[in-house]
């Protein structure tokens, strides 16, 4: 009894310290990113992304080094990632119409998507 | 009584926590290219159509400023010689796709004019109407395949220059045709700018 009660704290300590290394690597990486270190940073979110950690944070922050790298293809679909897990984020959303009128400077997207929470801020105040 | 002391300390709770809340977001600018970029490379020539100049004061002549630029700076930017072609943007029919790389355009002026109040400062304080104008500058440009009459890059821009001299014309050009060939070589060159983007915490 007392071996199995040992080896479960050895289990849940264990998974502490792999959450905490990973939310360690993806605040790393934000760091990095604000110094400008992108690359190094796409590096750390990577790795947060491998020990398991799937959020729509990680996935959006990716997409904008892939940008910074110039891949924009790749960082069109980690966006749309990020989307997935957080479908209501508004930040996610104009980072993507941002990188859109990046692939198509003609499309008027961003200005679109201003109007559109215009509307949405008007509808609230009538109410 | 203990009901109510409950219901503070979660109010006062909440306000803490309230207070507490950052935003989810640090901003951040990454370096960005412009995708309107021209393959200079690709064409065997380049030549310059000259810019037809428009709606410009009888006094001042900007040709020779902008031939200037066409001719001696561009080709320093593009890292290609530049010859002056006259063909007011019509296609060549001897010539062969990429062969000839056509640069030309229109460029238009507006003045207005305004009376200002001026205080001339001295032993007595005089107010007098001075006489300013307010300049825009409109410049098209495109870069035209000669052999098809394709447009590969074309684009209007404007720029103001508002309380301009009216005695020194020649100065108020400049400081404007620098101003907008600064933003075109910066896009069709593909030059970098930043663009903020939202990265999450």
């Amino acid at each position: 009894m007392k071996q199995i009660t040992l080896i479960l704290l050895v289990v849940f300590f264990l998974a502490g310290c792999s959450a905490n290394r990973v939310n360690t690597e993806f605040k790393f990486g934000n760091k990095l990113a604000k110094r400008g270190l992108w690359k190094e940073a796409y590096y750390r979110w990577s790795r947060a992304l491998k020990d398991g950690e799937n959020s729509a944070a990680i996935h959006n922050n990716i997409a904008i080094s892939l940008e910074f790298q110039n891949k924009l293809k790749e960082a069109e679909s980690e966006y749309q990632k990020a989307l997935k897990l957080s479908p209501g984020s508004e930040y996610i959303k104009r980072n993507i119409s941002r990188l859109k009128k990046r692939i198509n400077p003609d499309t008027e997207s961003d200005s679109q998507e201003r109007k559109d929470l215009k509307m949405k801020k008007g509808k609230g105040r009538r109410k | 009584m203990r009901r109510s002391i409950i219901i503070a300390i979660a109010v006062i709770t909440a306000f803490m926590i309230g207070s507490c809340r950052t935003q989810p977001v640090n901003i951040v600018r990454i370096p960005v290219k412009s995708s309107t970029t021209i393959d200079f490379l690709k064409y065997k020539d380049v030549a310059y159509d000259p810019v037809k100049v428009e709606k410009f004061p009888s006094e001042y002549d900007p040709g020779p400023s902008i031939d200037y630029f066409f001719l001696n700076e561009l080709p320093k930017m593009i890292k290609k010689p530049i010859k002056r072609q006259i063909l007011e943007g019509k296609p060549v029919s001897d010539l062969k796709e990429g062969e000839l790389l056509l640069i030309g355009g229109e460029i238009s002026l507006k003045i207005k004019e305004r009376n200002v109040i001026d205080e001339q400062k001295g032993k007595k304080k005089r107010r007098i109407f001075v006489k300013i104008e307010n300049w825009e500058l409109q410049l098209e440009i495109f870069f035209r395949d000669a052999a098809t009459g394709k447009d590969i890059f074309s684009k209007k821009l404007k720029e103001t220059y508002n309380g301009a001299d009216r005695k020194k014309p020649d100065y108020n050009f400049e400081f404007l045709f620098r101003k907008i060939t600064e933003k075109f070589v910066k896009l069709f060159m593909g030059l970098g700018r930043l663009e903020t983007r939202y990265l999450m915490k």
